[in-house]
């Protein structure tokens, strides 16, 4: 376990606690590390003097009042996240899955231009060394400039593709908050 | 030892150690564990709940090296605690002593 993974756990484990109460328990703890690997500590040896995340967790949950935890979900809250998680698939169904189909099919498409892109010069190059089409320097100039090209617009598309990707997740994630409730 | 026992403990020694001075919570725990076997982990709990019961304060100060440290100090009602569980410890000592003088007298 590293200083990350400490600090995630705990993060996890104090999920009873609200948000800003939760912040500032790991605000104190990433301190405590700062200020152990200042002293030439390890990541390692600071954990094993801190104790086990959930021993630290346990401590804390103890140590504060009741009224600091989150209220636990009633039943209303259960039947609200219900029926919002069913509008959100119907909306989800009705006019948004169509279009981000149609968008990530178009993308997909692009990729054909990349094919095209570096594979057909070489058609050109086949025929003028073959058949004696054309001129031989001609056709290697369109090689080089087909596989530029098809290269940039790879590139480009990689690019497409992750902010797609991003946003795709955004939006997931998005509509597990809402229906979650915070 | 029983938790706790030793939680009490850990209690009396931090609010003497920040009636000494301020201390930040790293410096604590290295204070702290100098003399008594603990899990460092263990003490911030205790000190979120002695500032919620206004035993003590806490501020923000500038470190020489690396970002501000958050420093623990002594309030009032902390110090008259504090008096409070030395006497409470004092008596309970010299009477654990006592008991074990009496029982070990007679072997």
């Amino acid at each position: 376990m590293n200083k990350e993974q400490y600090l995630k756990e705990l993060k996890q484990l104090l999920s009873p606690l609200t948000k800003e109460e939760r912040d500032e328990i790991l605000y104190d703890y990433r301190e405590h590390f700062d200020n152990g690997m200042r002293d030439g500590k390890t990541e390692l040896e600071i954990i094993n003097e801190l104790g086990l995340p959930n021993e630290v967790a346990e401590n804390m949950l103890e140590e504060l009042p009741d009224a600091e935890q989150q209220p636990k979900k009633s039943n209303t809250d259960y039947a609200r996240m219900i029926v919002l998680a069913i509008v959100l698939i119907f909306v989800n169904c009705i006019f948004v899955l169509a279009p981000v189909v149609a968008i990530i099919g178009a993308y997909i498409s692009l990729y054909s231009v990349v094919f095209t892109f570096i594979f057909s010069p070489f058609v050109f190059l086949y025929h003028s060394l073959v058949n004696d089409v054309g001129s031989v320097i001609a056709s290697l100039f369109t090689l080089g400039m087909g596989i530029s090209a098809g290269v940039l617009v790879f590139l480009a598309l990689l690019w497409i593709g992750k902010w797609i990707y991003r946003i795709i997740r955004m939006y997931i994630n998005f509509n597990i908050k809402l229906v979650r409730g915070y | 030892m029983n938790t706790q026992f030793k939680k009490g403990i850990l209690e009396l020694c931090v609010l003497v150690l920040i009636y000494k001075k301020d201390q930040y919570g790293y410096e604590l725990a290295q204070n702290i564990s100098k003399n008594i076997d603990l899990a460092e982990g263990s003490l911030y709990p205790l000190l979120r709940r002695l500032t919620k019961e206004e035993y003590c304060t806490t501020y923000l100060a500038e470190s020489k090296e690396g970002p501000p440290r958050k420093y623990y100090q002594l309030t009032d009602k902390g110090k008259s605690y504090m008096d409070f569980l030395i006497k409470e410890w004092e008596m309970f000592s010299v009477n654990v002593n006592e008991l074990i003088k009496e029982a070990l007298k007679d072997e």
